[in-house]
């Protein structure tokens, strides 16, 4: 492992010194922050801890992610010192063994680390939550989301090609945070994992690449969320719903089309979990394993009929509709409504946004200190 | 002369040390309980077949098999009770990033319970897997490398990757009493 504190010489020029960092494999294509003494040094007094203090094991080379690594990554990211709270809450909520930053980190499937900021926070650091919160210009958003792709590589080594192993990979793997939009939200705000509404947070989920939800049509919420289900039925042919957390960004113009037909945010979720359905007649790809299922056990003896034990299977989702197991009912494309997570963000205009997630992984909140 | 600041190392971690060297080779004899791990990969089951039949050729064994909930997390603690006191487990497929990572953790974990273990490979993700069992401390782990790809597949082209890579894996088995063929 590197020791907290050891220094190297580089180039004092920028050019050189992105061209050191892309082929040393410690960036990520673009222009880097030289973490000085002084620069790593006013982030760590930011959070008042002691640099050698270790966050935990990063896979997957299972490095010690220290106070100190995690401020070199954010100074190279461009943060600021007043971000670095929330940087180290979101690098400890990825190491929490639920989040699976293993799979995450080596998959060949194009999961990224989204992180959600919520409470007094936003406001006071500019992270972004109205118009084109998803895209540039705005330092917060880019600079938080990019200090946790470089700690991703930097301290849990995924090295793309390496240990990182994505097909195709995805833009959110560059950066991808953005905030609650709570003041244009119909909604009152809501409590995560019994953090108080009134402190600040981030919420790291593993994520693919957002889609749209057109919808400048629709009058009433129940046609607005047809729209909407229809975007994210074709999560009929993605592995990865059953089980798993994916986000559904309102637009605030959508929100208060719910919000006026009389619906919470948990109506919303429950109204699009009975609405997403898998159509029997739709196979998935030999092995996929939609279902999460137990897991199974059975000893044979070769060329013996029988089987001497079973154990209990389960795959597909539950059924809709009462049909037999392995029938073609209708399936429930996700487990239950609170595996779609109703969040408000974005500026005027009737869009809303999908973001599917990497399976596997249960999104992570933290308070930020 | 160019200019140089100094400043501080971002990287954590240090190069892993990798190796072609694996474990020592596993005595099966007659009657032997032999575990099958699959992971759900497609064409996991088949390749866990094909390794059934091969092995039934060689002696007589029963066989253990589980299939773990997903690929893309590890193994639950009851899956690898299930394959206490077997000779060895075989797990496949690791043929993707996280399945592969996973894999490498479940064979390491067998190994760790006293259970030799074999990772099913492909060769693509074979490079993932010698990094991945270097960082758990356990460089060595056996493997069965098969050509990739092995998902969508028929069964027969499944059937003939792991009769390809089985007969130079095979040196790695020590079969004692009722051979069979």
């Amino acid at each position: 492992m590197t020791a907290v504190g050891q220094t190297r010489r580089v180039p004092r020029d920028p050019g050189l010194l992105l061209e050191l960092s892309v082929s040393e494999g410690w960036g990520d294509g673009f222009p880097v922050i030289p973490p000085t003494r002084t620069a790593v040094g006013e982030m760590i007094a930011a959070v008042g801890r002691d640099g050698g203090e270790v966050l935990g094991l990063m896979a997957p080379t299972l490095a010690p992610a220290t106070i100190h690594h995690v401020a070199v990554n954010a100074v190279l990211a461009g943060c600021r010192p007043d971000y670095f709270p929330v940087v180290v809450a979101a690098a400890e909520a990825m190491l929490d063994p639920a989040f699976n930053l293993l799979g995450i980190q080596a998959t060949t499937h194009p999961a990224g680390v989204t992180a959600v900021i919520r409470g007094p926070i936003v406001e006071r650091l500019g992270v972004n939550h109205r118009g084109n919160l998803l895209g540039q210009g705005w330092r917060a958003n880019a600079t938080i989301g990019r200090a946790i792709r470089l700690i991703m590589v930097n301290i849990g080594g995924a090295i793309p090609g390496v240990l990182d192993q994505a097909t195709h990979g995805q833009p959110g793997k560059y950066t991808s945070c953005f905030a609650e939009n709570d003041p244009d939200s119909p909604w009152p705000g809501r409590s995560i994992d019994g953090i108080d509404l009134r402190a600040s947070s981030v919420t790291v989920f593993g994520t693919e690449a957002p889609h749209n939800i057109h919808d400048q049509g629709s009058a009433t919420a129940d046609g607005l969320l047809t729209t909407i289900a229809g975007v994210m039925s074709s999560g009929a042919y993605h592995q990865h719903t059953y089980g798993a957390h994916h986000v559904l960004l309102l637009g605030p113009e959508h929100a208060a089309l719910c919000s006026r037909d009389g619906m919470s945010r948990t109506d919303v979720a429950a109204a699009l979990h009975a609405r997403l359905l898998r159509p029997g007649h739709v196979a998935l790809p030999a092995g996929s394993a939609p279902g999460h299922g137990h897991a199974t056990i059975r000893e044979t003896s070769p060329g013996a009929a029988g089987d001497v034990q079973s154990g209990h299977g389960h795959g597909g989702g539950h059924q809709h509709g009462g049909g037999q197991s392995g029938g073609t009912a209708d399936r429930h494309l996700f487990q239950a409504p609170d595996d779609i997570v109703i969040l408000v963000g974005g500026g005027a205009g009737k869009m809303s946004n999908w973001i599917p997630c990497f399976g596997h992984s249960v999104p992570i909140s933290l308070r930020i200190a | 002369m160019r200019s140089l600041i100094t400043v501080f190392e971002p990287r954590a971690f240090a190069s892993r040390i990798e190796s072609d060297d694996e474990l020592g080779e596993i005595p099966i004899g007659s009657g032997d309980r032999i575990g099958l791990l699959h992971n759900t990969k497609a064409n996991g089951d088949l390749v866990l077949d094909q390794i059934e039949l091969l092995l039934s050729r060689d002696t007589s064994i029963t066989t253990v098999r589980v299939t773990k909930p997903t690929a893309s997390m590890a193994a639950p603690g009851d899956v690898l009770a299930a394959f206490e006191g077997l000779s060895v487990v075989f797990t496949a497929m690791a043929d993707c990033g996280s399945c592969t990572s996973w894999s490498c953790h479940d064979a390491v974990s067998l190994e760790h319970l006293g259970i030799p273990s074999v990772l099913v490979v492909s060769t693509a993700f074979k490079p993932l897997a010698k990094s991945i069992v270097a960082t758990l401390g356990m460089p060595n782990v056996r493997m069965l490398v098969l050509e990739h790809p092995v998902g969508g597949l028929q069964p027969a082209a499944v059937a003939s990757r792991v009769e390809a890579a089985y007969p130079a894996f095979r040196t790695r088995l020590r079969f004692s009493g009722g051979i069979t063929g």
